[in-house]
């Protein structure tokens, strides 16, 4: 790409500074992990010694079987895919288009729009309210309470028009001259533009929705076929919580510590959730890693 | 908006399209985001999810002035605001510079795997994290306590989880370990869509690496940051409460009782609604009026604004 | 982009068809139960589960706990959306205040011979004060209790100072401390890493393990935050909090912690470091629950014998006569309960007397005979190597035989049977001393008891409203206010008495107790009417 033709002093010092930044970033956000990934490999009862830094002691890939054996999981999957797609697709999609809206300086019922929006980042009506609520719009019991209630979320609106505000309102306004109506500018103009942004809001949102459990555990939790991936996970970390150091451990009364510990769950339950994501981000990455073969927009 | 002469319905029949575009979405945001909201009723009541919303006994103020007169409730605001504000000031801080530092990366693999590896640590919940910073910080065998010892720096070792004044800065620190690849990824969107000849009218310029990044990138990230800044400032009362709680001990506890940790353990944890929904209340009045000043503030200042 | 929207439409097929649900196909009776443990779901087959529904024809779907409980029972109260049957654990009640469930004691009375004879002793405790039953609770105690072989509570001391002690019989706390002191000076060292004299759970909720000390100092088994002190024939509730005996026990501790025998950092560790220490063996003392740390017991036992931990009855002095044993008893203020939105009680409470009859208890807890325990000539049961080993593995146990499912939070007898057999295969008598590992068996001979609370005395025989601790304090009241505050006092002071410096002992004490001092009022007012009902009504 670009480069200085010759290598200056501060070019130098410049570059010793990224190098060894990034290297000691490497190391502390890459060691949690690994360590993480080897207390998952490690067996359950021995990790409570501790001392288990990069490699697994006691190797054994019994934690991963725990939680991967049930039948049930699979179909979790499925649903956490089926939501994980649909929120980010149409998500990304709506957000997009309201934030375009909204990034019109003359649209009167811009500054409307922008206000009961982020309002909503400040203002919540608290857990029995919204539960009344989607039980009226018959969402409890049913999938769609997944993808309904967070389609368009006031952060990532307000990114995106911040960036189509950004972009030069020339665009637009030859468009129009051509005769192009709102939606095809923003379907032709707009979204190809916003490319980089709208990977990183799609990032959020799938990160969010592939980790989310709690919205099951609210209002679909009779109905284990609609459970998620998380809320799998989170019942076979709950049930190792309980089945080792408590009460109900001691009332029961076997005869061993369970095989399956909290820690060693905790720690497949990171892996297993994080390598989907981890293997998906390069793909979306090209948006803002490679230059963008849009580029020069931006004045 | 009266430039062009037209009454606002007139206008409203000109942008009929884009008025038909957001119409959902108004819609949409009502239904799911205000009608839940009259909830906050709840907190002039006693509630109790048993009896029907109508018939609950009505207090009046009686909650507010109970969270109002708490003897703790001026520490637990303290202690949020200075949490919330070292995490957002130092979480930014660093995304951003991660965001700049990772553009004058010109290998593009290293490039990509140091940005996928440096927002691993956002899926790392933090119930496993805190058990990372506590061993890592530890006297009886913790990594920073022996670097130091070996160093030597000090010549025993320091029991980092002990200290109050200290807990806000292991909190900042550690917040900004899993936050900061996850923050930077905003920052890199933005810098991507910088043209490139701006760089190549630079370099021909003269102009040197670090001044490009002066000149060209930062100022690129401005609108950006400014967004972000508002929209956080707004957000500060409504800090996570499980670092905290998790990193957490009776020997910090002065500057480690934060407000959501007050709310929960005074309200929905005792199963008393009405003093929840009264906290939320409060939090969510002090966040506008947090974020509305904000907004002023960079309005003055010609700055992108949020509203 | 034509794929991507094909795509797309597939991804919306697929979506839903996850919100058909499927139907049964068998025409078994079917209940739905919320349960406020955590289980993974039931695979739908086990070797107890299959006899069971194929002799009662009943199917439960199980929700099992996740996340929050209170939240969990909020939105349920509120929505009014019910399953057939719950149970809540101490948020039991709160069902019992929304009016959603019935009252339990006709349907005994009509249709459950088991329930009303084994839980006869119980049904007295069970009656709230508008003289219904409304829920079950898990382990009536129909007979005899059994014994254990670990007593519930108790200031544990490493198995290495006893043998170098010559297993030293252990009464009070100096004592205590002053065998720990001597050997950890002359074992500075332990494998290697720093012997670590005494140290003390402090983790969030686990942290009563340290509060309860004085009581237990004085004597009590666990009752909770007070105690009932017995004056003139009455119970008096007293706090031990703010008293002599505690101030006695935490200057102890100061004192311990500044000379370097307490645990440096044991206020700022979490459980998981508490249990990573006390398993690495060099821990010479620490004052828990047995079931706190039977985790580290257990490492302990397989891998570093020499150094399990054995717990003693420790007190402030010598002439106190201690009960710390806990007396049996049944946790009245849970259970399970029928719902209004039950359809058939009838059907429901005839479930759960099933599930109570004799054979069914031997079956969840012991299986079938032959196959998972033997009887011998005088009638007694017996597990065989193989059978234990079976019984060994937590997860056979659970998923395969299946006992958690019926069990846990479920109606169930606990102590001995009519036939002199414990109902629970741990705790069967010719048991306790023969399945112990050789260091267990080493300790016990030279003490000359068949089980650790053989080294306890007897329980307290009276006191039938045993325990205070499962008196609830009613939502929104002055004494539950009173009791958090009380909690976050104990957090903020505890750690600084311990410590600080010797000289600043007394100043932190003054403080401590000024703050806690105005909190205890209401608490005890309502404790005190609840143990005097109790009294007269049990």
């Amino acid at each position: 790409m670009l480069r200085a033709k010759k290598r200056g002093w501060d070019d130098i010092l410049l570059d010793i500074f990224v190098y060894s930044f990034l290297i000691a970033l490497i190391i502390v956000t890459l060691y949690p992990f690994l360590n993480t990934l080897a207390i998952s490999l490690n067996e359950g009862r021995d990790s409570i010694k501790g001392g288990i830094y990069l490699w697994p002691r006691e190797f054994t890939t019994f934690n991963y079987e725990s939680l991967l054996t049930d039948p049930q999981i699979f179909h979790a999957a499925g649903v956490s895919i089926a939501r994980t797609v649909l929120t980010t697709v149409f998500g990304t999609f709506l957000t997009a288009m309201l934030a375009y809206v909204i990034s019109r300086k003359d649209f009167v019922l811009r500054k409307f729009i922008t206000f009961i929006y982020v309002l909503t980042m400040y203002v919540q009506g608290g857990l029995i309210p919204t539960y009344f609520l989607y039980q009226r719009l018959g969402l409890t019991n049913n999938f769609w309470v997944y993808v309904l209630p967070g389609l368009v979320a006031a952060f990532n609106l307000i990114i995106v028009r911040t960036y189509i505000n950004g972009l030069p309102e020339s665009l637009i306004e030859s468009a129009k001259i051509d005769g192009a109506s709102e939606f095809t500018i923003f379907l032709k103009i707009i979204l190809p533009l916003s490319k980089p942004v709208l990977a990183t809001i799609a990032i959020f949102t799938a990160v969010y929705h592939w980790s989310a459990w709690w919205d099951v555990f609210l209002y679909n939790s009779s109905n284990p076929a609609l459970s998620t991936l998380q809320y799998e996970l989170m019942k076979v970390l709950a049930s190792a919580n309980s089945m080792s150091g408590s009460m109900q451990q001691a009332l029961s009364n076997s005869a061993q510590a369970a095989q399956i510990t909290p820690r060693a769950i905790r720690a497949t339950m990171t892996i297993i959730v994080t390598v989907p994501i981890a293997v998906v981000y390069p793909f979306l990455q090209r948006y803002f890693v490679h230059g963008l073969t849009l580029g020069g927009v931006k004045e | 908006m009266k430039k062009s002469g037209d009454t606002f319905w007139q206008k409203l029949w000109k942008q009929k399209a884009l008025v038909l575009m957001s119409l959902p979405f108004i819609i949409y945001v009502i239904i799911f985001k205000y009608v839940p909201l009259w909830g906050w009723l709840m907190a002039f009541q006693n509630y109790w999810p048993g009896n029907s919303f109508f018939n609950q006994t009505w207090v009046g103020l009686e909650n507010f002035r109970l969270l109002l007169t708490d003897p703790v409730f001026f520490e637990v605001l303290r202690n949020t605001l200075a949490m919330s504000l070292i995490k957002l000031l130092s979480g930014m801080f660093f995304s951003i510079l991660l965001a700049l530092v990772l553009n004058e990366v010109r290998f593009a693999k290293f490039k990509k795997i140091t940005q996928t590896i440096s927002y691993l640590p956002h899926f790392i919940s933090w119930v496993v994290g805190a058990n990372l910073v506590m061993n890592a910080l530890s006297t009886d065998g913790g990594i920073v306590n022996d670097v130091l010892l070996n160093l030597g720096i000090i010549d025993s070792p320091i029991m980092f989880m002990g200290i109050p004044k200290l807990f806000w800065w292991i909190v900042g620190a550690s917040h900004v370990w899993k936050t900061v690849g996850f923050g930077a990824i905003l920052y890199l969107a933005s810098i991507v869509s910088i043209s490139p000849s701006l760089y190549e009218a630079a370099v021909i310029d003269g102009a040197s690496r670090l001044q490009r990044i002066r000149y060209i990138t930062l100022p690129a990230l401005k609108p950006v940051i400014i967004i972000l800044l508002i929209i956080n400032v707004g957000r500060l009362m409504n800090m996570g409460f499980q670092q905290i709680y998790l990193l957490s001990n009776g020997r910090v506890i002065e500057y480690s009782r934060i407000f959501r940790i007050f709310e929960l353990d005074y309200g929905l944890k005792m199963m008393r609604y009405s003093f929840a929904t009264t906290a939320g209340i409060f939090r969510s009045l002090v966040s506008i009026v947090l974020v509305f000043s904000a907004n002023q503030i960079a309005k003055m200042m010609g700055e992108e604004r949020l509203i | 982009m034509k794929k991507g929207l094909s795509i797309l439409i597939l991804m919306l097929v697929l979506a839903l068809a996850f919100t058909t649900v499927t139907a049964a196909q068998d025409d078994l009776k079917e209940f739905d139960v919320f349960i406020s443990v955590s289980l993974p779901d039931y695979s739908g087959s086990s070797i107890v589960g299959d006899i069971i529904q194929k002799e009662t024809g009943v199917k439960l779907n199980r929700e099992y706990l996740v996340g929050d409980l209170e939240q969990k029972v909020g939105l349920m109260i509120a929505s009014q959306d019910y399953p057939d049957m719950l149970v809540a654990a101490h948020f039991t009640d709160k069902f019992v205040e929304a009016g959603a469930l019935i009252p339990l004691e006709d349907l005994i009375d009509k249709h459950a011979p088991n329930i009303k004879k084994y839980y006869s002793k119980h049904l007295d405790a069970l009656r709230k004060d508008d003289g219904h039953i409304y829920y079950l609770p898990q382990l009536a105690i129909p007979f005899e209790p059994a014994e254990r072989r670990y007593p519930s509570v108790g200031f544990f001391i490493n198995k290495r100072v006893l043998e170098a002690n010559d297993y030293p019989v252990i009464k009070s706390f100096d004592q205590y401390f002053e065998l720990i002191e001597n050997y950890q000076k002359e074992h500075p060292e332990y494998k290697g890493q720093k012997t670590i004299g005494y140290t003390t759970l402090f983790d969030g909720w686990r942290r009563f393990a340290t509060t309860n000390g004085p009581m237990h100092l004085m004597g009590y088994p666990n009752e909770g935050g007070f105690v009932p002190v017995k004056e003139g024939g009455e119970y008096v509730v007293r706090p031990y909090y703010g008293s002599n005996v505690e101030k006695y026990y935490y200057k102890k501790l100061n004192e311990m912690y500044n000379k370097g025998v307490v645990d440096k950092e044991a206020f700022v560790s979490n459980f998981d470091q508490y249990l990573e220490k006390i398993s690495s063996g060099r821990v010479l003392g620490t004052i828990n629950q047995y079931w706190q740390v039977q985790q580290a017991q257990e490492v302990l036992i397989n891998e570093d014998p020499d150094s399990i931990m054995v717990p003693f009855p420790v007190t402030y002095d010598p002439i106190v006569e201690e009960h710390v044993r806990d007396k049996p008893y049944v946790q009245t203020t849970q259970g399970m309960g029928i719902t209004t939105a039950c359809e058939d009680p009838v059907a429901a409470i005839k479930y759960l007397d099933y599930l109570v009859s004799l054979d069914t208890q031997r079956l969840i807890q012991w299986g079938i005979e032959g196959e998972h325990y033997q009887v011998d000539e005088d009638g007694m049961f017996y597990r065989t190597e193989e059978q234990l080993k079976m019984f060994q593995d937590p997860t056979w146990v659970r998923d395969v035989f299946g006992r958690h499912y019926f069990y846990n939070a479920f109606p169930s007898l606990t102590g001995l049977g009519p036939d002199g057999n414990s109902f629970m295969p741990s705790r069967q008598p010719s048991a306790i001393y023969a399945n112990s590992s050789e260091a267990e068996k080493e300790v016990m001979d030279a003490y000359g008891v068949k089980s650790f609370t053989g080294l306890y005395n007897k329980p307290f025989e009276d006191r039938k409203y045993f325990p205070l601790w499962t008196i609830t304090l009613p939502t929104n009241s002055k004494a539950q206010i009173e009791s958090t505050r009380m909690t976050d006092a104990l957090v903020q002071h505890i750690p600084t008495l311990v410590m600080d410096s010797t000289e600043k002992f007394e100043t932190n004490w003054d403080a401590y107790t000024k703050q806690i001092n105005g909190l205890m009022d209401a608490q005890i007012e309502h404790y005190q009417k609840q143990i005097d009902w109790r009294m007269e009504n049990w």
